[in-house]
């Protein structure tokens, strides 16, 4: 016998059958006249006048096809096929026991009835060309094609001239002025050289420039020295970090799934990171827009032989999980590519028709299937990417033993356990697999063969079961014999079915009896007789094995002829690769490999400086197929099948053809990227307008449809889209274009002539004073304080104190740290249009009081006082300016800082620093690391922590992950020592009773646990408290006996390692008193954190007047917005 | 109790209404949107004169079974253990046996409504509220259920009803926020996260301040940011006058620029917030006997503090009582009595409370769960018969009290079982269309433009509960 057939066809064929309709040309004429000559004056006269265009009772409607697949609120009227189960037919016949149809008036006669019938059980014909309602957006879509500025295809317009004017530079210009004229408006003068380059820099890069940098451009007198920084600017890798960022607001980036409600889940995606790198990398490299897309959509179709590229994927899988409901999941995936790369408001056409766009539920779901066959591997068959830069070879070795320890059991069981469950599928549904290889054999369309809910079978479990039957099996046997039958379907099948089975003496009894017994009348169905068979055994053999572990097999030769069969397809099972066994549940995985997973994916999190990089990439589905309609956008009411396309709107700009192999994103990237596409140029084009003027010239960046409000200036729009479309898609050109030109170089001051006729600056008579968003304002007070970490690349920081660039921040889109939504970072739910911009005092309060900015203002003061002594105050004010605004302070500025200063400076020197006193309790605290003598049983080498950064105590000055802190109320053990807290007892506390209380609790990737010893130098060990897990405990001793001059050290020890040995504890030592009444209370009490924030130099009762006054810079308007 | 007002308010008003068309506030004034999204808070007039100024919502996370509590049903005695007769539609979700409340009931006030044991405080007092029999929502699960009840739709990014309603009305208090959510999370959320106080996709401003309530005698723990650590009284007044006076001539130099002087006052606000908040979310300030009123419990504790932030002006105040999901009680309904039994005894004093200070005629309370419980016992599970029940999407209750609401009204009526709202029934939608017409605001015109539509809280549907209102 011969199973020859490629893969590839296999694919194809189920693929074509979806949506393939053979009808030959005579059939339609005959059945569209039928429908016009029988049906439709039927369903005007009866039914329309409560179910038409006017009323829609019920929210059904007949006057179209759709309508009625669609139905009403009693789900779908017309089932294509089967009158006897469709609605329509059922109300009109009686058939219905609560409804009939008309409620007034004659019942349908029994001819009307019966061409019903027919009209339905023959496929439900419509003329589609004469809609009844012609007034849809969908039915006149030439028109608003030809009409909507959206959709006409984009032409490079014709730029204006005005001789009259040497102002404009570049093309840009020209449209601006015709339109500034128009309104007898004029533009506004040239900005001057520090504001130029200031703008410049927190344009493109993100970041202020240095006070050297402005000095430097001011004294450039060469003719092209902006163009120049222009350039330069380009060049630097932190303009990939800004633009970048902006791009990620598009493809709603966050390092987490979102809400989950499974137990065990790991809410973080181990390698969102990959993709926010490849972004970077992709504009710092200016890849073509078209190929940027194209690799985002589909760069593994597109022979990445770059693995790097195959991390644009990520585009696809960083959303939001909706809890895994996959219809929402590949939903906001339709959502993404329409309104982020076309502005196309779809998602109202999830549940129907667009109201006023011509877009259709066709669109939806053609899109939709295209998702839907991209299927997400498991994190370990994620394609890895290369180890990450690692110049520590300590941590290289770290990772090679944690690999071991941790990762590899876990890899190991994953793949037992899903060698288990393939295994498992391969026995169980014989059924299905078999009814499969017969199509195939036997040419049938996959489609055609009904597998139930068994509909996302593995392409390899039919490799498998096809190899198994070319081996020399029965089974193999009887398939030929079966095959070899002649007689087609029907009875007389059944009967040589017997025939030919009673002439087959060596066979198999229980496969003869059924064979027999079922009389099956068709090849096909005699197979799935065969399968059941295998099917029946193995489940009788579950129950065997599960009785007798031991039991060698069935007495039955005949049971134990099928399994051997089974063993054999077992060993083809197992026999899979991990890359084979990669290709098998994608998407359908059962809960207990998905919870391995999620095993793996936390000790990946864990690890993740560590770990190789993968791509969040997703992978052709194996078995490709089309999506039905989801009738009112419900998943579980499947309409007709549409094939994986793209908007019919734009089928021909666009060059649609049928999607012949694959989901379809190669095409998808195609389509969106063609030149004829009228949308995806205009709308990248306006998104880069919007973040250079922070205005767009399509108020809505996401909304191109019919409602938005047009271009404020059309030509323009379609002059820069044109330009980038035709001129290589380079975004690096088309900011050089804008930045170039008059228009963006203005001055941003009010003028008021100007203010009265256009006071939102419609027509660009000035640039836009911008106020900076929170990545760069965050970015911009590390760099002036020297602080700033801009290394490219790498696992997000979750430290949002962290001095790494904003955009390397952990962004977890379940619970942002509470500072990101005031200053209106989105939660990243969806692609974002554009940002908010609110001023809320929330976001005052921040940078007022919080520890962050206040930070920064005492690095300035360090940094300022170590040039300058507060004796030459001018100095250290014009150095302060110099750092924070890149310039001198005007004169009265300087009289300002001066007079601060010196007021501010008199009430603070009325307590000075140095003889500040530390209250006697507080100076019982001390922090050290040191070493505890498990034998004797006390503590050795005590050695304070001498570095301190502003939050945490440490071990050494250049802080790693490896040593050893001190907080407020919390630390870290060292590699090899202990970290302890100790308190020192406070003179005259003589004979009182002492309680120790506290919670202790390990971070949230609590290590291999620490020990926790209370040591009293008076009692040697109190007690000592093992932790292996992170959950709290609290700490509690009673009685200590304490004398002056005691103390009590609380000691925490690391065990094998101390990576992620960080904890809170907080506690308190408490003196008990006794009153009169003899009931105890708290006569004194020093609390870990109390103490801790009066005793550091830094949280000394304030900050001096030199902080106060970098403070104030750092968080003035002057800082906050760029003119 | 409102603070003085200050000279930023006038102009904050000013330029709301520039924004609304009247011109003539000189040039200054003539800033046009950038003003009014500086300031998307400005106070706006209502649609039409309102019966309640703000809103305290007592969410019942989970959703409080009404048959245990404010809808009496003798029948299920008639037919306890056994399935209940066949009338009304014939569900999939109509299973089990039925099984009546274990909790005893008595009657209470003039409309003679029995009330469970479980809100024997409320029952006393049943003549001071309207109870709502007739709710009916579209969801049987918890998530979209609940986003159904805070956001009128299922819709991703919808905005919750307390955003739509500081959308619509803006603010009171410039010193504090206006829509504020509390919820004893001790760092977590409840179940659907942010659902129920989002803005969607409206600006984040409108967005309910979530205050995590697991902690709170510590009012810096409430509100973030809310003292500095290293400078007090005058010398951080004196910090704020230099910043003041280096925004001012940034400002003079620039000729005018509303959203440099939004962000100047927006400093300002902070400074009074820092003794604003500090004051309002200071509940040690209570004296003894309010405390003894409401009692310790997080319920209790939370709506005191309510009662604090609607007196200094907060408009919309969401209260979980307890951060997961305390009223979803299907293997028994033990777990029902403690959470209930608190809820009753904090919502009881709330009304005294509010009533005693004159405060309950403008304020608008709450207490709704997302849905209501089946009349039937939860089938087995693990081979053992569970004692509680099953959601129900089809019936539940609603308590309303205060501004422009009837009291002493029993509206709207389940079935016999108490397994369908059967007479009046109340959509989600109409309760609020009906929150929303009390506050002064006409559902179907409180729109905002998304994605090229206008979208309301109501979505489609929503009508006025007439029989309700005072």
């Amino acid at each position: 016998m011969c199973i020859s057939f490629s893969l590839h066809v296999l694919a194809l064929s189920w693929a074509l059958f979806l949506c393939a309709v053979t009808t030959t040309v005579a059939d339609d004429r005959a059945k569209l006249d039928y429908f016009e000559n029988n049906i439709r004056p039927l369903l005007v006269e009866k039914c329309a006048s409560c179910h038409g265009e006017d009323a829609q009772e019920n929210g059904l409607r007949v006057d179209s096809r759709e309508a009625l697949l669609l139905g009403g609120q009693r789900g779908e009227a017309v089932i294509p096929g089967d009158a006897e189960a469709s609605l329509l037919y059922r109300v009109v016949s009686g058939e219905e026991e609560d409804l009939v149809m008309p409620p007034e008036g004659d019942m349908l006669s029994e001819e009307e009835q019966t061409h019903l019938a027919h009209w339905i059980n023959d496929g439900v014909t419509w003329s589609g060309k004469q809609q009844a309602n012609a007034d849809t957006p969908l039915a006149q879509m030439e028109t608003i094609q030809a009409n909507h500025w959206a959709y006409r295809p984009i032409e490079l317009p014709d730029v204006p001239t005005h001789k009259d004017w040497d102002w404009p530079r570049e093309a840009i210009d020209q449209f601006v002025l015709r339109g500034l004229l128009e309104k007898g408006l004029t533009p506004s003068a040239e900005a001057d050289r520090r504001t130029l380059i200031r703008r410049a820099y927190f344009d493109l890069i993100g970041l202020p420039p240095s006070y050297e940098a402005v000095e430097a451009f001011v004294a450039d007198h060469r003719k092209n020295a902006y163009e120049r920084l222009i350039e330069r600017l380009l060049e630097r890798p932190e303009y990939g970090q800004r633009w970048g960022r902006h791009w990620l607001d598009v493809a709603r980036y966050s390092d987490t799934r979102g809400h989950t409600n499974v137990p065990g889940t790991e809410i973080r995606y181990p390698y969102a990171w990959t993709y926010r790198d490849y972004v970077i990398d992709a504009l710092n490299q200016d890849l073509p827009y078209d190929q940027f897309i194209t690799e985002q959509l589909a760069a593994d179709l597109f022979g990445a032989n770059d693995k790097e590229k195959l991390a644009a994927l990520g585009f696809l899988t960083v959303g939001r999980r909706f809890l895994d409901r996959q219809h929402r999941i590949l939903g906001e995936r339709v959502d993404l590519v329409s309104r982020g790369l076309m502005g196309i408001t779809i998602m109202c056409a999830k549940c129907h028709d667009h109201k006023f766009d011509p877009l259709s539920m066709r669109d939806f779901y053609a899109l939709y299937g295209i998702f839907e066959n991209a299927a997400e591997p498991l994190a370990i068959d994620l394609p890895e990417m290369g180890v990450q830069s690692q110049s520590d070879p300590e941590k290289k070795q770290r990772f090679e033993s944690l690999l071991n320890e941790e990762l590899n059991p876990l890899r190991h069981e994953l793949v037992a356990l899903r060698r288990k469950l393939i295994v498992e599928e391969l026995q169980q549904k014989a059924e299905y697999y078999l009814a499969l290889v017969a199509a195939a054999e036997m040419g049938t369309e996959f489609g055609k063969v009904d597998l139930g809910d068994n509909d996302r079978l593995s392409l390899r479990g039919i490799e498998i079961w096809q190899q198994l039957l070319q081996q020399d099996t029965t089974l193999a046997r009887f398939w030929e014999t079966l095959l070899a039958i002649e007689e087609e379907e029907g009875e007389a099948y059944a009967h040589e079915v017997t025939r030919v089975l009673a002439e087959d003496e060596g066979g198999n009894r229980l496969l003869h009896e059924k064979l027999v017994s079922e009389k099956p009348q068709s090849a096909s169905a005699a197979l799935r007789v065969i399968g059941r068979v295998l099917g029946s055994v193995y489940e009788r053999w579950e129950k065997l094995q599960k009785l007798d572990p031991g039991d060698q097999g069935f007495a039955d030769p005949a049971a134990e002829e099928i399994r051997q069969l089974l063993l054999l397809l077992a060993e083809a099972g197992k026999a899979q690769s991990v890359e084979e066994q990669g290709q098998w549940f994608l998407g359908r995985e059962p809960e207990s490999l998905l919870k391995k997973s999620h095993e793996i994916e936390s000790v990946l999190v864990k690890y993740r400086e560590l770990v190789p990089r993968r791509a969040m990439a997703v992978v052709e589905n194996p078995l490709v197929r089309d999506t039905a309609i989801h009738i009112r956008g419900n998943p579980k009411k499947l309409g007709p099948v549409v094939p994986r396309g793209f908007y019919e709107l734009f089928s021909e700009d666009c060059e649609v053809t049928a999607v012949k192999e694959g989901s379809g994103r190669a095409e998808l990237a195609r389509w969106i990227t063609h030149a004829g596409n009228p949308l995806t140029a205009r709308v990248i084009a306006n998104r880069i307008w919007g973040w250079h003027f922070g205005q767009h010239l399509v108020e809505t960046p996401s909304d191109f449809g019919t409602r938005s409000a047009a271009p404020t200036h059309p030509q323009l729009l379609d002059y820069l889209a044109a330009t980038l479309r035709d001129g290589g898609w380079s975004l690096k050109d088309l900011h050089r274009q804008i930045m170039h030109s008059a228009t963006y170089r203005q001055q941003s001051l009010a003028r008021q002539e100007a203010m009265a006729i256009d006071p939102d600056n419609q027509c660009y008579w000035r640039k836009n004073r911008r106020r900076l968003e929170f990545e760069p304002m965050r970015d911009a007070m590390l760099a002036v304080t020297g602080e700033l970490d801009t290394a490219l690349a790498g696992p997000p920081v979750d430290d949002i104190d962290s001095p790494r660039r904003s955009i390397y921040l952990l962004h977890d889109r379940r619970s942002m740290a509470p500072v990101l939504p005031t200053f209106d970072v989105p939660a990243a739910n969806a692609t974002l249009p554009k940002r908010s911009e609110t001023t809320v005092p929330q976001q005052a309060l921040y940078l007022m009081n919080n520890g962050f900015v206040t930070r920064r203002a005492a690095q300035l003061s360090r940094h300022t006082s170590s040039v300058h002594s507060d004796a030459q105050t001018d100095k250290r004010i014009t150095a302060l300016y110099r750092r924070i605004y890149g310039r001198d302070p005007s004169a009265d500025e300087l009289k300002d800082a001066e007079a601060f200063i010196a007021e501010a400076a008199s009430a603070f020197l009325s307590r000075p620093q140095s003889a500040r006193e530390i209250p006697p309790e507080d100076a019982c605290w001390s922090y050290g690391t040191g070493r505890f003598d498990t034998d004797q049983q006390t503590v050795h080498d005590f050695q304070p922590l001498p570095y301190f950064d502003g939050r945490r105590w440490w071990q050494r000055a250049s802080h790693s992950w490896q040593d050893a802190y001190l907080s407020a109320d919390g630390g870290r053990p060292g590699h090899q020592t202990a970290v302890i807290r100790r308190w020192q007892a406070p003179p005259g506390a003589v004979g009182a009773r002492y309680l120790l209380r506290g919670n202790f609790k390990g971070g949230p990737h609590f290590g291999d646990g620490v020990d926790i010893h209370v040591v009293s130098s008076r009692q040697g060990l109190l007690k000592t408290f093992p932790r292996d897990t992170a959950e709290s405990m609290d700490i509690h001793l009673e009685n200590l006996e304490i004398e002056p001059g005691d103390s009590l050290d609380l000691v925490v020890t690391p065990r094998g390692e101390n990576t992620f040995d960080d904890f809170s504890w907080s506690l308190r030592i408490v003196e008990v008193g006794i009153n009169a009444a003899g009931t105890p209370f708290a006569a004194a009490q020093w609390r870990s954190e109390d103490a801790f924030q009066r005793s550091v130099p830094f949280w000394e009762g304030g900050m001096d007047p030199w902080e106060q006054l970098a403070q104030v810079l750092l968080i003035s308007n002057t800082f906050m917005f760029v003119d | 109790m409102l603070p003085e007002s200050f000279s930023s308010m006038s102009r904050r008003e000013a330029v709301a209404r520039c924004g609304l068309g009247m011109a003539g506030l000189g040039v200054g004034m003539l800033l046009g949107k950038e003003a009014l999204a500086a300031q998307p808070l400005a106070a706006v007039p209502p649609h039409f004169a309102p019966r309640a100024k703000r809103v305290i919502h007592l969410f019942l996370n989970g959703g409080l079974s009404h048959v245990d509590t404010f809808d009496y049903k003798p029948a299920l005695t008639k037919y306890a253990g056994k399935p209940l007769p066949g009338v009304g539609p014939d569900r999939d979700d109509r299973q089990g046996n039925a099984m009546p409340s274990p909790f005893k009931f008595q009657q209470h006030g003039s409309n003679g409504l029995m009330v469970s044991e479980l809100f024997e405080n409320l029952g006393r007092k049943i003549d001071e509220v309207c109870v709502v029999q007739s709710m009916h929502t579209d969801a049987p699960e918890h998530g979209d259920a609940r986003q159904l009840w805070h956001c009128g739709s299922i819709a991703q990014n919808a905005p919750s009803s307390g955003a739509w309603v500081t959308y619509g009305l803006g603010t009171e208090n410039e010193n504090l926020p206006a829509f504020v959510a509390l919820c004893p999370g001790s760092g977590q959320l409840p179940e659907d996260g942010s659902t129920g106080w989002r803005a969607g996709f409206m600006p984040p401003i409108y967005q309910g301040t979530l205050v995590d309530t697991g902690e709170m005698r510590d009012v810096e723990k409430l509100i973030r940011n809310v003292r500095n650590p290293f400078l007090k009284g005058a010398a951080h007044r004196r910090q704020m006058d230099l910043l003041h006076r280096l925004n001012q001539r940034h400002l003079a130099a620039r000729g005018g620029d509303a959203a440099l002087e939004g962000r100047i006052q927006s400093y300002e606000m902070a400074y009074r917030m820092q003794a604003a908040a500090t004051d309002a979310f200071d509940l040690s300030q209570e004296p003894a006997h309010v405390h003894k009123l409401y009692g310790e419990t997080k319920p209790a504790q939370q709506l005191l503090l309510a009662r604090r932030l609607i007196e200094r002006g907060v408009r919309f105040v969401q209260v979980w009582p307890y951060h997961n999901q305390p009223f979803d009680n299907h293997e028994n309904l033990t777990s029902l009595e403690p959470v209930a039994r608190h809820c009753d005894r904090a919502i009881s004093a709330l009304l005294a409370d509010l009533k005693m200070r004159g405060l309950l005629e403008e304020t608008l309370v709450v207490m709704c769960g997302e849905f209501g419980r089946m009349p039937t016992a939860e089938g087995e599970m693990d081979g053992k018969q569970r004692t509680g029940r099953n959601h129900n999407p089809h019936c539940f209750n609603a308590i309303l009290a205060g501004g422009g609401i009837r009291s002493g009204v029993v509206y709207g009526a389940s079935d016999e079982f108490g397994y369908e709202a059967a007479e009046n029934p109340v959509h989600i939608h109409d309760l609020q269309a009906t929150i929303l017409h009390l506050l002064g605001l006409d559902h179907t015109r409180l729109t905002y433009r998304h994605a090229g539509r206008d979208f309301r809280l109501t979505d489609v549907g929503g009508n006025v509960v007439k029989g309700i209102l005072a």
